[in-house]
C-alpha cells in the first residue's frame, strides 16, 4: 500500500513537472502563486423564515439542527496572484454578506471586480435552524442538504444533489448530476443528466414528480394508496407494487383509488423502476 | 453541326462543377494527378478533305513564325500556339490529357497550320494514329512537322491504321522559351488565371475544406486538405467534449486535477490553432492556384496591415478545475510609418464574463528585421489597456458592502516575436510567441481571469493582410 502511494506521488510529481515542460514551449504557460484564506461566519436567522444561499461555485453542504438560532458557516476562500502577496490580497478580498428583507434572507458572496473570477469559495458546511425554508444557489457544485424540515429548492447548473428532509416539499434543479433524494414532502426534480433515486419517507403519499433526459430512474414507494402513475421511459418500466405490477417499455399510465399521488416520471434515455418498500 | 466553341467551353465548366461537388465527398480516394493549367480549349476544325496518307511525324522546336493559316481555340488570356507542318494531307487530332479533343483539324501537305490552344499537355495524332506527346506553355509556340513514310503505301482509310498505345518513339519535342520577362508572375498576375474559379475555389474551400483544391485539378490535396481539417477539427470536439463539469463538483479536490487540466487545454489550444491555420491556408491555397498566383512575392512596401489573431496560453485559476485554457482573439490594425517600422492599434477585442463586460484595446510598434522571400520575422512592443464594467444584481435590504466595485482597469504590456508565411502576395498566416505580465486583473471571456503580476507566455495564431 506504501508503494502505490509513494508510487502515486511519484506520477503526480512527474506530471507536474512535465505540464509546463509539454506547455510552455507549445501553447504557453503562467507563473505565478496560489493564496487561501479560511472564512466563518455565524448569521442570526432571528424573524427570519426562508433563507437563499447563493454562492458562487462551490460544494455546499447544509445540516439542520433543532436548536440553532442562526446560520453557521466556514470554508476557505482560493485565489491566484501573480506574487504571494497579490495572492494573499485576492484571497482576502471576498467577504460573505447577509442580507434580508422581511422575514427572508439572502447569503451571498461580495466579490470586488477586480478580484473576480481569481478567487473561488471551498465551502467546508453550513449549519441553520431545521425549521427554515431554504434555497440554495449555485453553478458547479454538489449539494447535500440534511435534517432540513422546511421547504427546500435547489439550484444548480452542474452538480450531483442529496437531500434527506424537506417535509415542506422539495423542488431540484440541475443541469447535470445525479439526484437522491429521502423526503415525506411532495418532490419535483429535474436533471439534464444522470440517475435518479427517489425514496418516500414517513406513511408515503407525497408526490414525485421526477424527469432527466438521460438516465434511469427509480423510485421506492411507501404506499401504493390512490396512485397517479405515468410513466414515460426510451428503456424498460417495471412497476411492483402490491396494486400495480407491470413490465414493459415506452410509456405506462395507471390509475388506483382515487389517483390523488401523483407518481410521474421521465426520462428521454433510460430505464424506470417503481417499487414499494415491503418494510412497511 | 458541331457545337460553337462557346457552348463546349460551358459544358466543361459544368462538368468541372459536378465533379468537383461529386469529389467533396471523403472517397473521393486518389485520383491521378490533373494538370494545373486550366482545362483545355474546345476543338475546331479546318474545312476541306483529303487523301490520308500514312507519314510519321518528327517534331522540331523553332522560334515563334508565321503560319500561314491560323485557328484559334483558346482565350486569348491563355493562348500558346502549335504550329502543324504537314508533310501530307490528312488530319490531325490533338487530345487534351484526358482524352478530350481539343482540336481535330483537316490538313494539306506543305500548308502550314497554326492553333492556338491553352497551355498544358496534349497528344497529337495524325492518319497514321501514331501519338505524339507535347507540352504547350503559356506564350510560347511549338512546331509540330509530318512527314512522309519511306515507302509511301497507297491512301487508306484512317480506322485502317491500327493505333499504337502511347506516345510513339522519336525526338521529344522541345518548347520554344518564352521571352524573358521582368517578374517571372507577371503573366499569371495580369491575366489572373479563370476568372470564375479565383471566386468560386476559395469559397468553395470555406465552406468545405478542400473542394476548392478539387475544383482547381488537385484531388490528391483537396482530399488531404480536408482530412486534415476534419481530423483536426474531430480531435478539438473529442477533446471539447472530454470535460465534464461534473468532474469538479465534488468538494475537497484541492487542484488535484491541474495536471490533467493542464494537458486537456494545452491539446485543445493545439489543435484549434493547428485548425485555423490549415484552415486559412486551403483558403489562400485554392485562391492561389485558381489565380495561377505562383509563388508569392509579399508586398514590403505596403500602407497598412490588419490582422485577426487567437492569442492562447494555459494557465492556473482559483479553484477547481484548477486550470483552464485562456483564448484571446483579436483585431489589429497597424500602418507602415517607416520602412519595415508599423505602428497602430492592437488586441482590439470585446470579452462577456458572467457578470461583467470588458473592452480591450492597445498600442503596438513592431519592426521586421527580416523580410525575403515569404517569411518575414519582426519583433513588437505593444500595450494593452483593458476597461470592465461590473453587473450588479439588485440589492436585498438595505445591505450593500461598499468594497462591491463596479469597475475595474488593466494595462498588460508585452513583447512578442512576428512571424509571417505570405501563401498569397497579400495574405499571410501568422505566428505570434508573446509574453506579457497583467498590472490589474486581466479578463478573458466567460469566467476567466489572469491575476495581476503573472507573467504570461502565450502562443498566437493568426492571419493577416497587408495593402
Amino acid at each position: 500500500m506504501r508503494r502505490l502511494r509513494s508510487l502515486a506521488r511519484a506520477s503526480a510529481l512527474l506530471s507536474a513537472l512535465l505540464a509546463p515542460l509539454v506547455t510552455v514551449p507549445s501553447i504557453g504557460c503562467v507563473i505565478g502563486y496560489r493564496g487561501a484564506v479560511e472564512v466563518e461566519g455565524d448569521f442570526p436567522l432571528t424573524d427570519v423564515d426562508a433563507v437563499r444561499v447563493a454562492l458562487p461555485d462551490t460544494p455546499i453542504a447544509v445540516l439542520g439542527q433543532p436548536l440553532a438560532t442562526s446560520l453557521h458557516i466556514d470554508g476557505v476562500w482560493t485565489s491566484v496572484g501573480g506574487s504571494k502577496r497579490s495572492a494573499a490580497d485576492n484571497a482576502s478580498a471576498p467577504a460573505l454578506n447577509f442580507a434580508r428583507e422581511g422575514r427572508f434572507g439572502a447569503l451571498t458572496a461580495v466579490i470586488p471586480l477586480q478580484s473576480a473570477d481569481v478567487v473561488d469559495l471551498e465551502v467546508g458546511s453550513i449549519t441553520m435552524p431545521d425549521d427554515r425554508d431554504l434555497e440554495i444557489w449555485t453553478g458547479v457544485g454538489d449539494v447535500e442538504v440534511a435534517q432540513m424540515h422546511g421547504n427546500i429548492s435547489i439550484d444548480v447548473d452542474a452538480g450531483r444533489v442529496t437531500v434527506f428532509g424537506g417535509d415542506g416539499g422539495v423542488g431540484i434543479d440541475t443541469g447535470a448530476g445525479d439526484l437522491e433524494i429521502e423526503t415525506t414532502g411532495n418532490l419535483d426534480a429535474h436533471t439534464g443528466r444522470g440517475r435518479i433515486v427517489v425514496r418516500q419517507d414517513g406513511v408515503g403519499g407525497n408526490d414525485v414528480i421526477v424527469s432527466t433526459k438521460r438516465g434511469d430512474i427509480e423510485v421506492t414507494l411507501r404506499s401504493d394508496a390512490n396512485l397517479d402513475l405515468k410513466i414515460d421511459a426510451v428503456g424498460d418500466i417495471r412497476v411492483q407494487t402490491r396494486t400495480v405490477s407491470t413490465v414493459t417499455a415506452g410509456s405506462f399510465a395507471r390509475e388506483v383509488g382515487n389517483g390523488t399521488v401523483k407518481i410521474w416520471l421521465t426520462t428521454d434515455a433510460g430505464s424506470v423502476t417503481v417499487r414499494l418498500d415491503e418494510s412497511l | 453541326m458541331s457545337p460553337g466553341p462557346w457552348a463546349l467551353y460551358n459544358g466543361q465548366v459544368i462538368s468541372a462543377l459536378v465533379a468537383a461537388l461529386v469529389c467533396i465527398a471523403p472517397a473521393a480516394g486518389t485520383a491521378s494527378p490533373a494538370p494545373t493549367t486550366s482545362t483545355p480549349a474546345p476543338a475546331a476544325s479546318a474545312p476541306a478533305g483529303a487523301a490520308t496518307p500514312s507519314t510519321t511525324a518528327t517534331t522540331t522546336a523553332t522560334s515563334s513564325t508565321s503560319p500561314s493559316t491560323s485557328l484559334s481555340t483558346a482565350p486569348p488570356a491563355e493562348r500558346s500556339r502549335l504550329l502543324l507542318h504537314p508533310a501530307a494531307d490528312g488530319t490531325v487530332t490533338v487530345r487534351d490529357p484526358n482524352g478530350r479533343v481539343a482540336a481535330s483539324v483537316i490538313v494539306r501537305g506543305g500548308q502550314d497550320l497554326a492553333l492556338d490552344l491553352a497551355p498544358g499537355r496534349y497528344s497529337v495524332t495524325d492518319d497514321t494514329g501514331t501519338t505524339r506527346a507535347v507540352e504547350l506553355q503559356a506564350g510560347s509556340t511549338l512546331e509540330h512537322s509530318t512527314t512522309r513514310a519511306a515507302a509511301p503505301a497507297p491512301a487508306r482509310p484512317v480506322a485502317a491504321t491500327p493505333a499504337p498505345e502511347g506516345p510513339a518513339k522519336g525526338p521529344a519535342p522541345t518548347v520554344t522559351k518564352p521571352p524573358p520577362r521582368k517578374h517571372p508572375h507577371d503573366h499569371e498576375r495580369r491575366h489572373g488565371g479563370s476568372g470564375w474559379k479565383r471566386i468560386v475555389a476559395p469559397l468553395m474551400s470555406a465552406t468545405i475544406p478542400g473542394s476548392g483544391q478539387i475544383l482547381n485539378g488537385q484531388p490528391g490535396k483537396g482530399v488531404g486538405m480536408f482530412l486534415g481539417t476534419a481530423s483536426l477539427g474531430a480531435g478539438a470536439l473529442a477533446l471539447y467534449l472530454t470535460r465534464n463539469p461534473l468532474d469538479n463538483s465534488s468538494p475537497g479536490l484541492n487542484g488535484s486535477t491541474f495536471g490533467a487540466e493542464v494537458v486537456n487545454g494545452a491539446g485543445f489550444g493545439l489543435l484549434t490553432g493547428a485548425l485555423s491555420m490549415l484552415y486559412a491556408a486551403q483558403i489562400m491555397d485554392a485562391y492561389g492556384v485558381a489565380a495561377h498566383a505562383g509563388r508569392p512575392k509579399p508586398a514590403t512596401r505596403h500602407r497598412f496591415s490588419l490582422q485577426l489573431t487567437r492569442m492562447a496560453t494555459v494557465g492556473f485559476r482559483a479553484g477547481d478545475p484548477a486550470a483552464a485554457y485562456y483564448p484571446d482573439w483579436g483585431f489589429n490594425f497597424q500602418a507602415q510609418v517607416y520602412k519595415r517600422l508599423s505602428v497602430g492599434l492592437s488586441d482590439l477585442s470585446l470579452k462577456y464574463g458572467t457578470a461583467r463586460t470588458t473592452v480591450q484595446g492597445g498600442v503596438r510598434l513592431s519592426y521586421r528585421f527580416y523580410d525575403k522571400g515569404r517569411l518575414w520575422v519582426g519583433g513588437s512592443l505593444g500595450l494593452i489597456l483593458q476597461g470592465t464594467a461590473g453587473r450588479r444584481p439588485r440589492p436585498l435590504g438595505d445591505v450593500v458592502s461598499a468594497s462591491d466595485r463596479t469597475s475595474a482597469f488593466a494595462a498588460i504590456p508585452y513583447a512578442q516575436l512576428d512571424l509571417r508565411l505570405f501563401f498569397l502576395d497579400h495574405w499571410s498566416l501568422d505566428l505570434i510567441p508573446r509574453v506579457s505580465a497583467p498590472f490589474g486583473t486581466r479578463f478573458y471571456r466567460r469566467d476567466l481571469a489572469l491575476p495581476s503580476h503573472a507573467a504570461t507566455f502565450e502562443l498566437g495564431t493568426g492571419v493577416g493582410v497587408v495593402f
